[in-house]
């Protein structure tokens, strides 16, 4: 099963992913904070966004976890994966963070599952498929 | 300021999104809520024209196909925003 690992700073999960304009490019690397909370695709530094030429055509605002709302932010079309994965699109948040956020639209356009565990383990990636192959595929142990 | 290829000045992010909701709260809102809840609409802010979807992807997918130069903003029919955010984002890094 192929495994992505990330790494874990001050408590919160990071993992490498590649941003293209257009899916052809190879790519900007950034790592990225896994946000389960964060219903959309990426969120990107405005300044990252601009160097990669993304063009912004949307506005639209976050409910903050507080329940109230952010101001609105530019969006903009981008492919973008893990490390060494296959490029998919979605909309880009064009924002003040001052780090790359990845959210639950990725996840789920990416196939991917999400790993939170101990300190040696810290933060991986299966593929979804994957991921329910291996657990068909294990047999229970009957009891002695 | 610059143009857009409408000929218009090229609003800001403020000015699209507030513009985008007051489309959307004059012309559609009622409707929207009973027929579209949970889907998502973009709004073109120079047309006044809706495009719904199932997903934010496709709405402004297919609110591009419609008008390449347009202007939008997204709206989550029934939600207070388009998006949630964590705690990470509430908090501003």
């Amino acid at each position: 099963m192929a495994y992505k690992s990330g790494k874990i700073i001050d408590g919160h999960g990071y993992v490498d992913i590649l941003v293209s304009p257009d899916g052809k490019v190879p790519g900007q690397k950034y790592s990225a904070l896994v946000d389960t909370g964060f219903s959309g695709f990426i969120s990107l530094p405005i300044i990252a966004a601009t160097l990669l030429g993304l063009k912004a055509h949307t506005t639209a605002r976050y409910q903050l976890a507080n329940g109230k709302l952010s101001e609105p932010v530019p969006l903009a079309y981008a492919f973008g994966c893990l490390d060494g994965d296959s490029f998919v699109q979605g909309l880009v948040c064009l924002s003040e963070y001052s780090s790359a956020v990845i959210g639950v639209d990725f996840l789920q356009r990416s196939g991917k599952v999400v790993f939170l565990g101990s300190k040696n383990i810290g933060i991986g990636m299966v593929d979804e498929a994957d991921l329910l192959a291996a657990v068909k595929a294990a047999k229970p142990q009957k009891k002695v | 300021m610059p143009e857009s290829s409408h000929g218009y000045p090229v609003p800001s992010t403020q000015n699209i999104a507030q513009r985008g909701e007051q489309i959307y709260r004059e012309k559609y809102e009622e409707s929207f809520v009973k027929i579209h809840k949970g889907r998502f609409a973009a709004i073109n802010v120079n047309t006044t024209e809706a495009t719904v979807s199932d997903s934010a992807d496709e709405a402004v997918r297919l609110a591009l196909q419609k008008d390449p130069d347009g202007l939008f903003h997204l709206i989550r029919v029934a939600h207070q925003a388009a998006f949630e955010a964590g705690w990470f984002m509430s908090c501003g890094l």
